[in-house]
């Protein structure tokens, strides 16, 4: 290596204003004595001033076409024009579906109707893909109560096999465009909308409530400015009270809560199922999270599956 | 970041299509000029930075001022041209690597001729246009970061985070990158060498 080659290993680094103030000294008093490495210099700039110019204009109508894609984009979530608590719902739906593409703190549990047994591992999963569909088809029938007028066929039956014909297909077209596709998915577009607000969601899904109405469900969400705090707060609750370790829902919640911390999931919107194996630990659970949240609410709405539904809606302001 | 932008960065991610048509009046060219100079047509250019803008435009709730929105904004082209030309036709992809290989083991570049311009401004237009030439021939690492750098005008520090490569390998590469250009043009660029010339005389070189 000669002595011009370390100057000639800077130049571009120099013609840039990348080198540290004492090298530039030294590489300048060096290109004042040679010849060779103020000529190169010469070259380099006249290739980078070059190089400067070469920016093209934006071809004819980019902007107006750009402008048509941004409009698409924009509308594609359509939950803007619905009015706030079906926005909300179409917002759950999305956001649960990207939770199972994730693939963590899925859990679902569902009593069968006298409350005293367990539905067997896949009938509870397959449970959970139906309410899935169910709370999408619910948001996209418009609200609550024209939700109630679309789906008249749905039974209040919750056996299991109820199950088998429901839509779960539908969720499984969802889960994997989610995956697959390198276009931004429809629900991802949800779930940003969602997360502008700044609000965190949680849904909760039991169908073991004795005390509720004969053909509704409960949803539960829960709305507050921080998910990682609100995650905190329930994993809180809930170890002070399901000592049934077999229903515990604490190891799903770590695990949520830290996708959440780590950035797994962006933004502060989280969906957890939890299970509970009786209405008294459920209630309980209920209680403690209205009392430690700002703002509870706990609604019917109208059955649309033979999944039942608690929907509850905390906002922390 | 100023208020303005920080303003219509909000707006954006509330989903104002206006507001981020404002955001994106001074970076868009530049977004169309990253995508052209790293697929070479027009046409797939258009494409990308549209694709390119339209992706920022869905993932700005994401952007989290770590590094300034034309940065972000740099990064999602790069990706996304990357994409591109890594399921383009590989074929297309491997002859300019050689290209470009060819030339540093001194193998003839196949440059077209320019009738030379009587004036500065021809000759000037005439070396933009080798230059051009020279760069497509070039490395797509290579024409990636000089894209960065001569275009762009990205500092080192940004560069790096655009790659999401150390500061050190883009101080290397950018020297091999403009080396090897200057390969492609001066070896074989007797215009070249008498745009210097001219340059030296009239004290380009101060």
């Amino acid at each position: 290596m000669t002595r011009c080659d370390k100057y000639l290993e800077n130049l571009s680094a120099y013609l840039d204003g990348e080198m540290p103030d004492d090298s530039v000294k030294d590489i300048e008093e060096h290109l004042r004595e040679c010849e060779k490495c103020s000529e190169e210099l010469i070259i380099l700039k006249t290739i980078i001033s070059a190089m400067n110019e070469l920016e093209e204009e934006l071809p004819d109508g980019f902007e107006a076409s750009l402008h048509k894609r941004l409009e698409e984009a924009a509308a594609k979530p359509d939950v803007k024009s619905k009015p706030g608590r079906v926005r909300l719902i179409a917002q759950i739906a999305a956001g649960f579906v990207v939770v199972v593409c994730l693939g963590f703190a899925i859990r679902a549990g569902f009593v069968g109707k006298g409350g005293n047994t367990a539905a067997p591992a896949d009938d509870m999963y397959m449970s959970a893909t139906q309410s899935i569909a169910e709370v999408k088809g619910f948001g996209a029938a418009g609200g609550a109560s024209s939700a109630k007028r679309a789906v008249p066929e749905a039974s209040g039956s919750a056996d299991g096999a109820a199950y088998s014909d429901k839509p779960e297909t539908e969720y499984f077209a969802l889960t994997d465009s989610a995956v697959s596709d390198e276009k931004p998915f429809d629900s991802t577009m949800e779930i940003q909308k969602a997360q502008a607000d700044k609000d965190v969601m949680i849904t909760f899904s039991e169908d073991a409530l004795s005390s509720k109405k004969e053909g509704q469900d409960t949803l539960v969400i829960i709305t507050a400015d921080d998910a990682e705090s609100a995650l905190e707060k329930i994993i809180e609750i809930e170890t002070g009270i399901n000592r049934n370790e077999q229903f515990s829902n604490v190891a799903d919640l770590n695990k949520t809560l830290s996708a959440v911390n780590t950035g797994i999931v962006s933004g502060n919107r989280v969906e957890v199922k939890l299970l509970y194996s009786d209405n008294e630990t459920w209630q309980q659970f209920l209680t403690e999270v209205q009392a430690n949240f700002s703002e509870v609410q706990i609604e019917s709405v109208p059955k649309s599956e033979d999944v039942e539904y608690i929907r509850v809606e905390i906002i922390e302001q | 970041m100023d208020s303005a932008e920080k303003n219509l960065i909000e707006l954006s991610a509330k989903g104002n299509v206006e507001a981020f048509e404002t955001l994106i009046k001074t970076h868009q060219k530049k977004v169309y000029n990253i995508a052209l100079r790293m697929t070479k047509d027009p046409e797939d250019a258009q494409e990308l930075a549209q694709d390119a803008l339209v992706r920022a435009f869905t993932a700005i709730k994401k952007f989290r001022g770590e590094s300034s929105f034309s940065t972000w904004l740099y990064r999602i082209t790069i990706n996304v041209c990357t994409d591109f030309l890594r399921k383009r036709n590989k074929a297309v992809v491997v002859s300019l690597e050689q290209g470009a290989a060819g030339n540093e083991n001194g193998s003839p570049v196949q440059i077209p001729e320019k009738n030379p311009g009587p004036d500065e401004l021809a000759e000037k237009n005439q070396l933009k246009e080798m230059v051009k030439q020279a760069m497509d021939m070039l490395s797509a690492e290579h024409r990636q970061v000089l894209i960065l750098r001569d275009l762009m005008d990205l500092t080192y520090k940004d560069i790096a985070r655009t790659l999401n490569v150390n500061e050190g390998t883009i101080k290397s590469r950018i020297n091999r990158a403009r080396d090897a250009l200057k390969h492609i043009i001066v070896e074989r660029e007797e215009l070249f060498k008498d745009y210097v010339v001219k340059l030296n005389r009239k004290g380009g070189n101060s």
